[in-house]
């Protein structure tokens, strides 16, 4: 029995994108700095997963097998210029502190992972419902990841100081090895937590 | 027969694509050119708020002053009866970890009004505080025939010495260069 609510949810734990499968770290290791640019990148990154995954749920029929990677791609490039120059046009300082980490979602491999695996073998119902559910757990990775980074380094949460001022923000946590601790901790943390599950369970939609 | 039919498909695909690409770009390139625009008023108007208009300095082309400071650009600000107020240079300087982007705003009477750091790459924490108040305001209100040394007027950041340098050097020889042409561009 696997309803539209199981998809979801399983989007956030069992097939977290970055706790469980491990895509796409490159970017969430790069941008955890301040809560806004995480988020930030969470929505761009699902913003393209759910135009990605309703495209290609929709064109599926009609791409041959052979060349459903180029055509995938062609997809995937194409919003992500879009998410890009949206940004660019109406949210000018978070477009700059991301920088090139936008037209960098091209090779985000959630968004190839999910379209080869998810949206090219469902219907677009289901495959929005994937989107949405893998972005909510990207987003809400990024969300912890770079809370607690801006907390730790800068003393700061979304910018307001929230520490005693006698609290000296530790450094390192903003600068790249704080992100390979805290996603450590996190990784190790979250498979603790969801071991039960991951083990019964096994992967019905396995995008290795 | 399979290659062309493949390559239709993929040609296809193109041409939405890029179809749905032009649209999306023509409805934003007006918004992403004002958003530029208006950026880069705001931070003219940030050091120098008494100047209602700015105008890029015709004819000027980038200056390299010493090994490591470059003079990038000159904005003559203008008041509301389009008579000059001073200028801001933008000026680019190699820093601690990779270039650092300054504007300095300048009066007629040859005293610095506001300075600010665009872009750097300094350390965080340490020679990242370049771009706070408390070591910029060291620079507000001095003239241009200041020294601007570090020890001599100007006090360095604690633990990022070469990043003050850097600076105070950027700011000491646009200084140089706005004094030897003050009739052509402070007139």
């Amino acid at each position: 029995m696997k309803n539209l609510w199981n998809v979801f949810v399983n989007g956030i734990v069992e097939e977290n994108a970055v706790l469980k499968l491990m895509l796409g770290l490159c970017p969430v290791l790069a941008v955890s700095i301040t809560i806004l640019n995480g988020v930030g990148m969470g929505l761009a990154t699902t913003f393209v997963l759910l135009g990605s995954n309703l495209t290609i749920s929709i064109i599926r029929r009609w791409v041959p097998k052979e060349i459903r990677i180029p055509v995938f791609i062609i997809v995937i490039a194409t919003f992500v210029t879009i998410t890009d120059l949206i940004m660019a046009a109406y949210f000018p300082p978070l477009h700059k502190a991301l920088g090139i980490f936008i037209p960098l979602i091209v090779v985000n491999c959630i968004v190839m992972g999910r379209a080869e695996a998810f949206a090219s073998r469902q219907s677009t119902v289901w495959s929005i419902v994937d989107a949405i559910g893998i972005g909510a757990g990207f987003i809400l990775t990024l969300f912890i990841l770079s809370g607690i980074r801006e907390l730790l380094g800068n003393g700061t949460i979304l910018g307001y100081p929230v520490v005693p001022s006698n609290f000296e923000p530790a450094l390192i946590m903003i600068l790249p090895p704080g992100a390979f601790f805290t996603i450590g901790l996190m990784i190790s943390i979250f498979n603790t937590i969801f071991k039960k599950k991951g083990a019964g369970g096994g992967h019905q939609h396995g995008s290795s | 027969m399979n290659v062309v039919k493949h390559g239709f498909i993929l040609m296809f695909a193109s041409i939405i694509a890029s179809g749905s690409l032009s649209l999306v770009y023509h409805q934003t390139e007006p918004i992403i050119e004002q958003a530029k625009s208006d950026e880069i008023k705001n931070l003219l108007t940030e050091v120098f708020p008494s100047a209602a208009d700015f105008h890029l300095l015709e004819g000027f082309e980038p200056v390299r002053l010493d090994k490591i400071v470059k003079i990038k650009e000159i904005y003559i600000g203008f008041d509301d009866e389009e008579l000059r107020k001073g200028l801001v240079a933008k000026v680019e300087v190699v820093g601690y970890g990779g270039p650092i982007l300054i504007l300095v705003g300048i009066t007629k009477e040859e005293k610095i009004v506001g300075i600010k750091v665009v872009e750097h790459k300094e350390t965080p924490g340490l020679g990242s505080k370049i771009t706070g108040v408390d070591f910029l305001n060291r620079f507000t209100g001095k003239s241009l025939r200041d020294p601007f040394e570090v020890k001599t007027d100007i006090e360095a950041i604690t633990g990022a010495t070469k990043s003050s340098v850097a600076v105070t050097k950027a700011v000491q020889k646009a200084a140089t260069l706005i004094l030897q042409n003050k009739e052509v561009w402070l007139k």
